[in-house]
């Protein structure tokens, strides 16, 4: 397995300088830098290719996440919203073949954070498998793994469990579409997280993990518990990447998405993230040991 | 301890009448039916009176639970807000008192669920909330009632999200009949330790919710409860446990609450009385 982070662990908005961040994730021990997926096509074909030849310098791995704008809804009853969305996640996946990005995850089926005015899952289940079956056939010839992610309740209400997951993407039938899972979603829904894992098995494309708050994984009270999860894991087979989406600062559109309403960092400056972040990659990839 | 449950187990819509809820709660085995009082500004006397007697009747015990809707915002900026809450409440108080329920619980101190496209300001709002609620504990006491804040998860509220943030709200009051409410599906999202936010509440905790972490019924799921009710013990807590499963999609309720799934495995309303039997047998013997 490898280990990451999501950028946006520093950041107050959903952007930041990636080339920094390759830079960091390698300097933390890393093996990838997760980024904003929507980011990418605000960089130039060369600013691309650049930090692709970066990131191989450095052998860090990248995997691009988003949680779509409502404007860009593959599931929307409306058929121009769900064009533009399949545009707009295949114009990212072009870029991603740029940079070299073999992951897309996020809520790819759907918007977020959702707003709970269409409440008709039926619909928006099967509009989001016919979108997903389109732009599945561009994500295999570009050698691209989308990633469905399963949130909580209060996030969307399509995909909440891992069970629903497997059943959606079976419907989409694409050995490019896969699951992501996230012990801060699984955490809320799951009956038992390692069952969930269990039950994706190879259909798991991408995992998430963080503590219950968001916080990054560590060992000890009140932790969830990661060697379980580990274990499980390693039972499935899986060997792709695991990656920290800790949210632990207040203020700026990330917090207002996430609902972040106090500090969990312990005040922490950009060192104390950086230190944070090592530890706990180093505990996960001792945890999760075969 | 007593153990009770939330009458939405059984409806998923913000009903009028609790009556019938009563002797079925007694059926199950509970000592208590926990009832929402959203609606009670508007019913007249003789409803209390008769809820007062069925209860009776029955050997169950009365509580309230209430998520404020904007218009009862006692920590609201706009003061016609706070005016129209103190009314809304005062007249809840007076209710309660004739039905002889005594306590109520809930995000009293702001309004649910929150829409976060609002910009909060934490530190102005906890203030406004602060005291407005002495000026509700007061009226509250007049009518032998004792109010309890609930610490919710991030995606229903913002001002108060943890057992620390509840005492420190609770301790700026400083009202005997205020209290914290800890409830465990919001603990399992929010709190690193449900035993540390459970002793961090201590003897100012007045009331106590219990689910499993998708709100299925205390049972057989991946909450500690052996070791929360250790807890419990320990701060010797011997106030009321009541359950607050969802498990039907539907309804007012459902919406509210994010039911997306089916969680009662198809039951009917016989399962859905069984299943909840054996939680508070479980959790009778659990707790001790």
């Amino acid at each position: 397995m490898k280990y990451g982070t999501f950028f946006s662990y520093w950041e107050k908005d959903w952007k930041g300088d990636y080339f920094k961040y390759v830079r960091k994730a390698k300097d933390l021990g890393l093996d990838v830098l997760e980024v904003s997926a929507g980011e990418l096509l605000n960089l130039s074909k060369t600013q691309l290719q650049e930090l692709n030849a970066l990131s191989k310098d450095l052998n860090i791995l990248i995997s691009s996440n988003i949680g779509p704008a409502k404007k860009y809804d593959v599931a929307s009853n409306d058929p121009e919203i769900r064009k533009r969305g399949i545009k707009y996640l295949c114009d990212i996946m072009d870029s991603m073949s740029i940079l070299g990005s073999e992951k897309l995850v996020g809520v790819l089926y759907s918007f977020w954070p959702y707003d709970f005015i269409d409440l008709d899952k039926e619909g928006n289940w099967n509009r989001g498998v016919e979108s997903c079956k389109i732009m599945g056939r561009h994500a295999e010839a570009l050698g691209i793994d989308m990633c469905l992610e399963v949130v909580n309740r209060f996030e969307n209400m399509i995909l909440n469990t891992a069970e629903e997951a497997v059943r959606y993407v079976k419907e989409v039938d694409n050995p490019n579409v896969k699951i992501l899972l996230d012990t801060f979603h699984m955490n809320i829904e799951e009956d038992y997280i390692p069952d969930a894992i269990r039950h994706a098995g190879k259909l798991l494309g991408h995992v998430h993990v963080g503590e219950s708050n968001r916080k990054l994984p560590f060992d000890g009270p009140g932790s969830l518990d990661w060697r379980a999860i580990g274990t499980a894991l390693n039972d499935i087979g899986y060997d792709q990447y695991v990656i920290a989406e800790p949210f632990v600062t207040i203020g700026g559109q990330i917090a207002k998405d996430i609902k972040v309403w106090r500090d969990l960092s312990g005040n922490a400056d950009e060192a104390m993230l950086d230190e944070a972040a090592r530890g706990s990659a180093n505990f996960l990839r001792e945890a999760f040991k075969a | 301890m007593k153990y009770g449950v939330y009458f939405t187990y059984w409806v998923n819509d913000y009903v009028e009448q609790f009556v019938d809820f009563i002797p079925r709660a007694n059926k199950c085995g509970l000592d208590i039916l926990e009832v929402g009082a959203f609606d009670f500004y508007k019913q007249n006397d003789e409803y209390f009176r008769q809820m007062r007697a069925v209860a009776q009747d029955n050997g169950i015990i009365l509580t309230a639970g209430y998520g404020p809707s904007r218009s009862n915002n006692i920590g609201s900026a706009d003061s016609s807000v706070v005016r129209h809450a103190t009314e809304f409440y005062r007249e809840t108080f007076r209710k309660m008192q004739i039905a002889d329920i005594h306590s109520i619980g809930g995000a009293l101190y702001s309004y649910w669920p929150i829409d976060a496209n609002e910009d909060f300001d934490k530190e102005a709002d906890f203030h406004r909330s602060v005291k407005g609620m002495k000026v509700l504990a007061d009226m509250a006491a007049d009518y032998d009632v004792t109010l309890n804040m609930e610490a919710l998860n991030r995606f229903e509220g913002y001002l108060i999200n943890v057992a620390a943030e509840a005492v420190k709200y609770v301790k700026a009051v400083d009202k005997p009949n205020v209290k914290v409410m800890l409830d465990t599906f919001h603990m399992n999202i929010e709190e690193e330790s449900l035993i540390d936010a459970i002793r961090t509440a201590g003897s100012y905790l007045g009331h106590f919710h219990v689910g499993e972490a998708n709100r299925c019924p205390p049972k057989s799921g991946r909450m500690p409860w052996a070791e929360i009710g250790q807890a419990l013990k320990d701060i010797h807590y011997d106030g009321n446990v009541v359950m607050e499963p969802f498990v039907r999609m539907g309804g007012q309720v459902g919406k509210d609450i994010r039911v997306w799934r089916d969680l009662s495995n198809n039951a009917d309303d016989a399962i859905l009385d069984n299943n909840l039997t054996e939680s508070v047998q479980f959790l009778r013997k659990t707790f001790g």
